[in-house]
């Protein structure tokens, strides 16, 4: 798999739901790496409006946020000579070799790829982005309170209460979409 | 646009008005269209309950995998969403550890079951859990006598005891146990927790799961086949426990008895998920071999009667008969 494939799945799929149901408004909304992936196929002309949750600067971003999780938390079951830090990771993949994490196989491409796989430029600023696009769109940044979204093993022990983040971009979509509230659930 | 997955297909259980969602992987017969060797007699299929916050396709899509090989083997797989996780409705428990540890999910699996053994023809499953996962395999096993089996991936006995204290502390623990200070530290815990243990004449720990081990004993004492995969590592952190904490492997097979039948796999080189490459391969083929002892599909469907055991091996070893008792 590559990120160009990914891509591609995105397309495919926004283009069958709107084939589906092309007068049901379509929200394209993505969390980190999906958000890039959100925004490239919002900026090749799906969706009538665009959510964006913790855009990283590129994939690689996550791909290193991802390994730095890997190999430090999750390692914690390992023997210590079993464990490897995530800078050798980086080394092994840099080298060109593979390397599993969480039970995928990341290839070294991957790793090279993900540097230059980001999103559009205009779509960095919400007003920019919707001026360009004509069409709403809004950047949410998380704030220490919804971090556990991206933070996996923060949940086994501390529960969040994600109500206002939601409450709040619900609010937004159904505006974005001009949908009576309640029809956005 | 690939729009199906070959051997595939998705199934919804209506559970008082909460839809649960998941996989059928198609057993290998119905792939090809071909005569089934075991058409019109009983049959078992493969349930695969998801472990903590996981949802059906766990962690590395290992139990799309391990469902994929099964039914290749000719086993029909189901992977379902538990309530409150995955495409499944419902709200997730707030404190969804102590849920599990309380056989919370233990009535939506065992009515999954009935509902899947109906649609499906099947006469009953092999339940197939991780970690927590097992947990509730093992109340449902207690539940539902359609549970004809169980598969224990790394399973526990005791409650949770999170790290108490600030973000600060947490993050000296987990500090603590990475650093190069970290083997030094663990001798001195293990140390004063072996006075504590030998202190307390090595009986159960305040934190052991009762309610579990009820329930463990119920099913494993009538017999019920189980296959235990554990992993081991060189440090001994995965199959036997530190020096200090309680072996509760020996405690569970003894309280399974004489009628048991279970079987207890030790696999090197895995990691706690399973995930990994040596973890999968592992899984998948010491339960191939042990659904072929206990399930032979050239027959019945039903368990052969391999006499009351209970075995522990090593991967890769040859299997070494103990004591129960």
């Amino acid at each position: 798999m590559s990120f160009d494939d990914w891509n591609e799945d995105v397309q495919l799929l926004a283009g069958w739901f709107a084939e589906q149901s092309p007068k049901v408004p379509f929200l394209l909304h993505g969390l980190e790496l999906g958000a890039i992936l959100a925004g490239r196929v919002f900026h090749a002309g799906a969706g009538d409006a665009l959510l964006l949750w913790t855009l990283p600067t590129d994939a690689n971003q996550v791909l290193h946020s991802t390994l730095l999780r890997w190999s430090g938390l999750e390692q914690i079951y390992e023997s210590p000579e079993s464990r490897k830090t995530a800078s050798e990771y980086i080394r092994q993949l840099e080298q060109g070799f593979p390397v599993e994490v969480q039970g995928y196989q990341w290839s070294s491409r991957l790793w090279h790829d993900s540097f230059g796989f980001s999103h559009p430029e205009e779509l960095r600023d919400e007003n920019r982005g919707s001026e360009v696009h004509g069409k709403p769109v809004r950047l949410v940044k998380f704030g220490r309170d919804a971090h556990a979204l991206t933070m996996p093993y923060v949940r086994f022990d501390e529960v969040k209460d994600l109500s206002p983040l939601y409450a709040e971009n619900y609010d937004w979509i159904t505006g974005a979409l001009a949908l009576p509230h309640g029809e956005a659930q | 646009m690939k729009e199906t997955i070959e051997g595939r297909e998705l199934f919804a259980l209506n559970q008082f008005d909460v839809i649960l969602r998941g996989t059928y992987h198609r057993p290998r017969a119905d792939k090809t269209g071909a005569e089934t060797e075991h058409s019109g007699r009983e049959q078992v299929g493969m349930l695969f309950l998801p472990g903590l916050s996981a949802i059906r396709s766990a962690k590395g899509d290992s139990a799309v995998y391990w469902a994929d090989a099964f039914a290749d083997h000719g086993y029909p797989s189901f992977r379902l969403d538990l309530p409150g996780f995955g495409d499944s409705e419902g709200d997730p428990p707030a404190e969804v550890l102590n849920f599990i540890n309380d056989g919370g999910f233990a009535p939506a699996a065992a009515l999954a079951m009935d509902q899947l053994a109906l649609r499906f023809n099947l006469s009953g499953f092999v339940v197939v859990g991780h970690c927590s996962g097992s947990i509730s395999a093992i109340f449902a096993a207690a539940a539902n006598t359609k549970c004809r089996g169980l598969v224990l991936l790394d399973p526990y006995f005791y409650l949770a005891q999170p790290v108490k204290g600030s973000k600060y502390r947490r993050m000296a623990h987990n500090l603590a146990l990475q650093s190069r200070i970290e083997k030094v530290l663990i001798r001195g815990y293990d140390f004063s927790k072996q006075v504590l243990l030998s202190l307390h004449g090595n009986g159960l720990p305040e934190n052991a799961n009762h309610r579990l081990l009820h329930c463990w004993k119920e099913v494993s004492s009538a017999g019920l086949p189980i296959l235990i995969i554990k992993r081991s590592d060189r440090d001994g952190c995965g199959a036997k426990p530190r020096p200090g904490e309680f072996d509760y492997l020996p405690h569970v097979l003894k309280l399974a008895g004489r009628e048991a039948r279970v079987v207890v796999k030790v696999t090197e080189g895995a990691n706690h998920s399973f995930a990994n490459h040596v973890g999968r391969t592992a899984v998948r083929h010491e339960t191939e071999q042990w659904l072929d002892a206990y399930f032979p599909l050239a027959e019945s469907g039903e368990p052969t009667a391999s006499g009351s055991r209970v075995e522990f091996a090593h991967s890769g070893m040859a299997a070494e008969t103990i004591s129960a008792n």
